[in-house]
């Protein structure tokens, strides 16, 4: 009974800042210096709206909103939506110029952390941990390269303290966080110089259609993002099936230390296909899913498919290519790698 | 360059997987036939939603019965994963409804009615980015839902006295295991994919007007709900397990 209620307290504590934390950027107008409205009705394209911050504060306005059925460019406002509107002296009017987004995005990772800590508790928390690291090593790297530093480098010191960071965390510090690393990194080294080697044979890389693509790019600048995006974006299966394989190959060396490599690459290998599988699947999964808006909208426009494919699927398509090869490699090279370890042990 | 990547892969499966690894090759081929299919389902005026449960369901059937056997474990994962898609319906669409993400954002400038995307369709983009968040959490959904599964398999294998509490309880503590692989799996996928969204941030945009944008909104929300989806797996798969398992 005294475990339940402590559970309780701790639990109300946790609703209790996740309320406060919301509320807190739901309601953080005074940080906005545009005019903020909240939309309290809505007949047709013409919204009713009343300001919330700024000299005009509770004034009510008149708004109108112009949308397409399909949305495909604009948005349909609902009640209770909160706009950032201007107010122009020459037409005497009030119009949208965006949507306050901040605390719907602060609801959904609230919910995600709080998951997170219920099912995962010390794990869970040393990922959310780890995420916000990430995170801010991520924004940095992009600080920096804002500064006019390559992309290339960049990417590669984060892939290199990604890892560090997330396999201390989840295995502690000891040989096996080692040895996750070290075949963590050679993974990702393998298809980073097979990418590249790649890249520059082959002719016709679609960057035109590239979305958001820093403008003016040359292809050397646009090759050195393709490779950048390619190292990170396998990291994370990439490590997964390290950690995995490492610990396996590990204990079986442990049961027996005359293991031959070739009996250990066999046992290791089953482990490895009840995972492999899947893990490629989500690979495919998340990264064609954004493509899915972009086929609609050109199809109805007339668009040929296989156009379609080869200029909007291209990089989604290389992504999952490099990632599951990252899969695949990283099971030999981490076995080699604790075998390696390991005789170097037994000499010492 | 797609062709390259394509015979290394293939090539790195023979030498280096077994039978099973390969046959993931048909398993992948056959999820992206039937991810080709859904777009084709929708182009011919099916609600986005329901052409895309449709598809989801489809993949979890060949992933799961085709690529692993027909048995108790893939059953109990089956019926997670439908029982998860349904449950993120239910907060998926409020979020996407509300927050306005669906469609592209102005700062996409390829995509646009002066190079040939007109917007008068007949396809809601409100669907379809729903859509696009079933597709991604479908993925690591399955991928949870199959380790929770087998790992309680053997769990009750090796231990026959456990009963329901005890199974349910053993299932949560694997899941801790799992969440975080998954969690940086897909964070790490997302942040390649937008990179040069991030660098266009940092060259155009505040900080204020980046959190507040629609391409950030996407992004964020569409993996925090892939997330959430693969955490709530891991109960809803060790209740179906403690049931199951005698």
């Amino acid at each position: 009974m005294i475990k339940d209620k402590k559970i309780l307290t701790k639990l109300m504590v946790l609703v209790l800042i996740n309320i406060v934390l919301y509320m807190g950027i739901y309601n953080n107008f005074y940080l906005y210096k545009d005019t903020i409205a909240k939309v309290e009705g809505v007949n047709g394209g013409q919204l009713t709206a009343s300001i919330l911050n700024g000299d005009d504060k509770g004034e009510r306005i008149k708004l109108t909103n112009d949308y397409e059925d399909s949305l495909v460019y604009d948005d349909n406002y609902k009640k209770g939506n909160l706009l950032f509107v201007s107010y122009s002296e020459i037409s005497n009017s009030w119009t949208i110029i965006g949507m306050k987004r901040d605390h719907i995005i602060a609801l959904v990772l609230l919910i995600l952390i709080n998951l997170l800590i219920i099912f995962g508790t010390k794990q869970g928390l040393y990922t959310v941990i780890g995420l916000i690291f990430n995170i801010l090593v991520f924004t940095l790297a992009i600080y920096l390269y804002s500064k006019g530093l390559s992309i290339l480098p960049l990417s590669i010191v984060m892939v290199i303290l990604f890892s560090c960071l997330i396999l201390f965390l989840i295995n502690g510090k000891n040989r096996n966080t080692l040895m996750c690393i070290f075949s963590t990194l050679s993974s990702v080294f393998f298809i980073g110089v097979l990418s590249t080697i790649i890249i520059y044979f082959s002719p016709d890389i679609p960057y035109d259609f590239t979305e958001f693509m820093p403008e003016p790019h040359t292809k050397g600048e646009a090759n050195l993002l393709l490779i950048s995006e390619i190292l990170i974006g396998g990291l994370g299966v990439i490590m997964d099936i390290s950690v995995t394989i490492t610990t396996c190959a590990s204990e079986l060396i442990a049961k027996d230390k005359n293991i031959k490599l070739k009996s250990l690459l066999n046992s290791c290998k089953k482990v490895a296909d009840d995972i492999t599988g899947t893990m490629i699947n989500v690979v495919l999964l998340t990264n064609i899913a954004a493509f899915m808006p972009i086929f609609i909208l050109a199809i109805n426009n007339g668009f040929r498919i296989s156009t379609i494919i080869n200029n909007n699927m291209y990089f989604e398509t290389i992504r999952f290519l490099t990632g599951s090869i990252g899969i695949i490699i990283a099971i030999p090279l981490s076995i080699f790698i604790v075998s390696k370890f390991n005789e170097r042990s037994k000499s010492i | 360059m797609i062709i390259a990547l394509t015979i290394s892969l293939i090539a790195l499966i023979f030498s280096f997987g077994s039978n099973r690894t390969a046959k993931s090759i048909v398993t992948i081929s056959i999820n992206f036939s039937v991810f080709f299919l859904t777009l084709i389902m929708i182009y011919f005026g099916i609600n986005a939603i329901i052409a895309t449960v449709i598809g989801c369901i489809l993949i979890s059937l060949i992933t799961l019965f085709y690529q692993n056997d027909i048995n108790i474990k893939t059953k109990i994962s089956f019926f997670s994963v439908c029982f998860v898609i349904f449950i993120s319906l239910f907060f998926t669409c409020p979020v996407v409804y509300y927050g306005n993400i669906q469609g592209f954002p102005v700062g996409q400038y390829e995509i646009r009615p002066s190079n040939g995307y007109l917007d008068s369709i007949d396809v809601n983009m409100m669907y379809l980015q729903i859509a696009v968040i079933l597709i991604v959490l479908i993925g690591s959904s399955i991928d949870t839902s199959l380790a929770v599964s087998s790992s309680l398999y053997e769990v009750k294998k090796n231990n026959p006295k456990l009963n329901k509490t005890e199974i349910f309880l053993s299932g949560i503590t694997i899941g801790k295991g799992i969440i975080s692989s998954t969690i940086n799996t897909l964070f790490f996928i997302f942040i390649a994919e937008y990179m040069s969204l991030f660098l266009y941030f940092a060259k155009y945009y505040t900080f204020s007007q980046m959190i507040n944008s629609k391409e950030f909104a996407q992004e964020v929300i569409t993996i925090a709900i892939a997330g959430i989806a693969s955490i709530l797996t891991i109960p809803i798969t060790s209740i179906i397990c403690s049931q199951k398992y005698k």
